[in-house]
């Protein structure tokens, strides 16, 4: 299998504090990754370093066979690496229309910027009717999307969501999945954070655990019927659920 | 009577589209940067002497329109450079805020003083874009402000429509309100900060200009309106460029007024005055939202 996305060896972190130390994973063409594990192990950090928001202090990061190590982040969503990322507030004075047109601010986005916005309000028709509204004025659940749709106005290659579900209702949280569920159907490679394990088992075909700035375990979707209660066994070192 | 109103609302015209040139940039730049360009004011004189230096090397044949629009390129440069000198090496430092309020105050020293070396003391003026007046009733325009009532809504004008219906534009307002998610759309954010300056010091500059066809050029002709400027921006609403350009007209008929009515010298403080009152009740400013959730 081609390989999208590998990272090797990377460490980094904010100021003197180190938060990845060492971490390495690899990612396919045609396959979606989960991470998950515990707060304030890296996992947001390792996203950040992905899409250029910080310089790693070591170690090395490809696409699509191209190294894109401490590239600026407008180069890497050039190529067509979107972070969608956690609770992002985007722009609270601007219309939903305007953010989303600036979604397809990247050179290779703006050609087809009419078909990514008809996508997007299919995808979300709520979006299509808040189009004149304030970005401040969304719900969470509102604002979520619109950073999910603003990621796919920007023609990705790969996708990387930080948390798309975090702190919403269950109810817009089936909303979202679902969403997610049919932008991957339509065969967006997706690398995901997320605390709902369940949600990643549903859509993902590998979990890695990472835990104190490393990948500490790889899981194999579907092999060998593993499930919620062994990933919590993994986890937690539980024996029950 | 009449008379006298007619000219109150020309000369209010006049000031509030000068003042609207200059204030537009300067809250761009504090919505774009979140920083207060004291450089800002010499910009205006920058502009009016570079037109000044084009025009006399052109020779007095060729009309000064082009020396104008020459000028004006000149200034994008100047004002990409100040961002460039002055603001770009501190980025991301805590006191960011601070420091370029020190390094804008010596950008102004150096750029009036500059100026001063360079063209000297002696008063100088630009050649009207159109000589002469209009008489039309009781209106008694020269032909060179009535340039400056025109022209200055169309640029503003172009500028609202640029900001809100353009790609750079947008790019400009997000990059203000969030830098973090700006960069994660692949906005070139210094680029932007670069493009605001720029913008910034052209429409300051054209004030330059423009005001230098009625009135004699000084190296400090770009205090008071930078002054001005201030009063209107935090009238206006710090943050709206859209409230600067309608509190720019109301402080113009403002002064006009007070300048008939206490007086030129009394003007200044009663602007002021004006200023600390909005800031008491109405701290958004007179055309800020309640709310100013972009700050």
């Amino acid at each position: 299998m081609h390989t999208l996305l590998e990272v090797e060896g990377l460490t980094a972190g904010y100021g003197d504090h180190q938060v990845l130390n060492g971490l390495s994973f690899t990612m396919g063409e045609d396959e979606n990754i989960g991470l998950f594990g515990p707060n304030g192990h890296g996992k947001t950090t390792l996203f950040e370093t992905i899409s250029g928001l910080i310089k790693p202090a070591s170690g090395k990061v490809s696409f699509d066979g191209r190294d894109i190590t401490g590239r600026s982040p407008r180069d890497i969503v050039e190529i067509g690496l979107i972070h969608v990322s956690q609770g992002n507030r985007l722009f609270s004075d601007m219309m939903v229309g305007e953010v989303l047109a600036l979604g397809a601010y990247p050179r290779r986005a703006r050609a087809r910027m009419r078909q990514n916005l008809d996508m997007v309000e299919a995808l979300f028709p709520r979006l299509a009717e808040r189009r004149r509204q304030k970005c401040g004025t969304l719900s969470g659940g509102e604002r979520q999307m619109l950073n999910l749709a603003v990621g796919l106005m920007a023609c990705p290659r790969l996708l990387i969501l930080d948390e798309p579900t975090l702190g919403l209702s269950p109810r817009l949280k089936d909303e979202l999945a679902a969403a997610i569920a049919r932008i991957a159907e339509g065969g967006m490679p997706l690398l995901v954070v997320e605390q709902d394990i369940d949600f990643l088992l549903r859509l993902t075909s590998r979990l890695y655990l990472v835990n104190h700035g490393v990948v500490a375990r790889t899981i194999e979707v579907g092999s060998d019927s593993f499930g919620h209660a062994d990933v919590m066994k993994e986890y937690f070192g539980m024996t029950g659920h | 009577m009449a008379d006298i109103i007619v000219s109150i609302l020309v000369s209010g015209l006049v000031l509030g589209s000068l003042y609207a040139l200059m204030a537009s940039g300067l809250s761009m730049v504090w919505t774009t940067l979140g920083i207060f360009n004291f450089a800002h004011g010499v910009s205006m004189t920058v502009g009016a002497y570079v037109a000044y230096e084009i025009a006399q090397r052109l020779g007095p044949d060729l009309w000064v329109g082009y020396s104008i629009l020459l000028a004006l390129i000149v200034m994008v440069v100047v004002g990409a450079a100040f961002e460039y000198l002055l603001i770009r090496p501190f980025y991301g430092r805590d006191d960011m805020v601070l420091v370029t309020i020190m390094t804008t105050l010596a950008g102004l020293t150096f750029l009036e003083n500059g100026v001063l070396t360079i063209w000297g003391p002696r008063l100088k003026q630009l050649e009207p874009l159109i000589p002469g007046n209009i008489s039309y009733g009781l209106v008694n325009i020269s032909r060179q402000e009535l340039i400056i009532v025109l022209v200055a809504p169309v640029i503003l004008l172009a500028l609202f429509l640029v900001l809100n219906h353009t790609q750079i534009g947008r790019a400009i307002r997000a990059v203000g309100q969030n830098q973090k998610s700006a960069q994660l759309i692949g906005i070139p954010v210094t680029r932007m900060f670069l493009v605001s300056f720029g913008l910034a010091a052209a429409l300051a500059g054209l004030a330059g200009m423009l005001l230098a066809g009625v009135r004699l050029m000084t190296p400090t002709m770009g205090a008071d309106p930078l002054m001005k400027a201030l009063i209107v921006v935090i009238f206006g609403g710090l943050g709206s460029v859209g409230g600067s350009i309608g509190a720019a007209y109301v402080i113009g008929f403002l002064e006009a007024i007070l300048i008939f009515t206490v007086g030129i010298y009394w003007t200044p403080s009663m602007l002021f005055l004006l200023m600390v009152l909005v800031l008491l009740f109405r701290p958004q400013g007179l055309f800020g939202a309640k709310n100013p959730s972009s700050l």
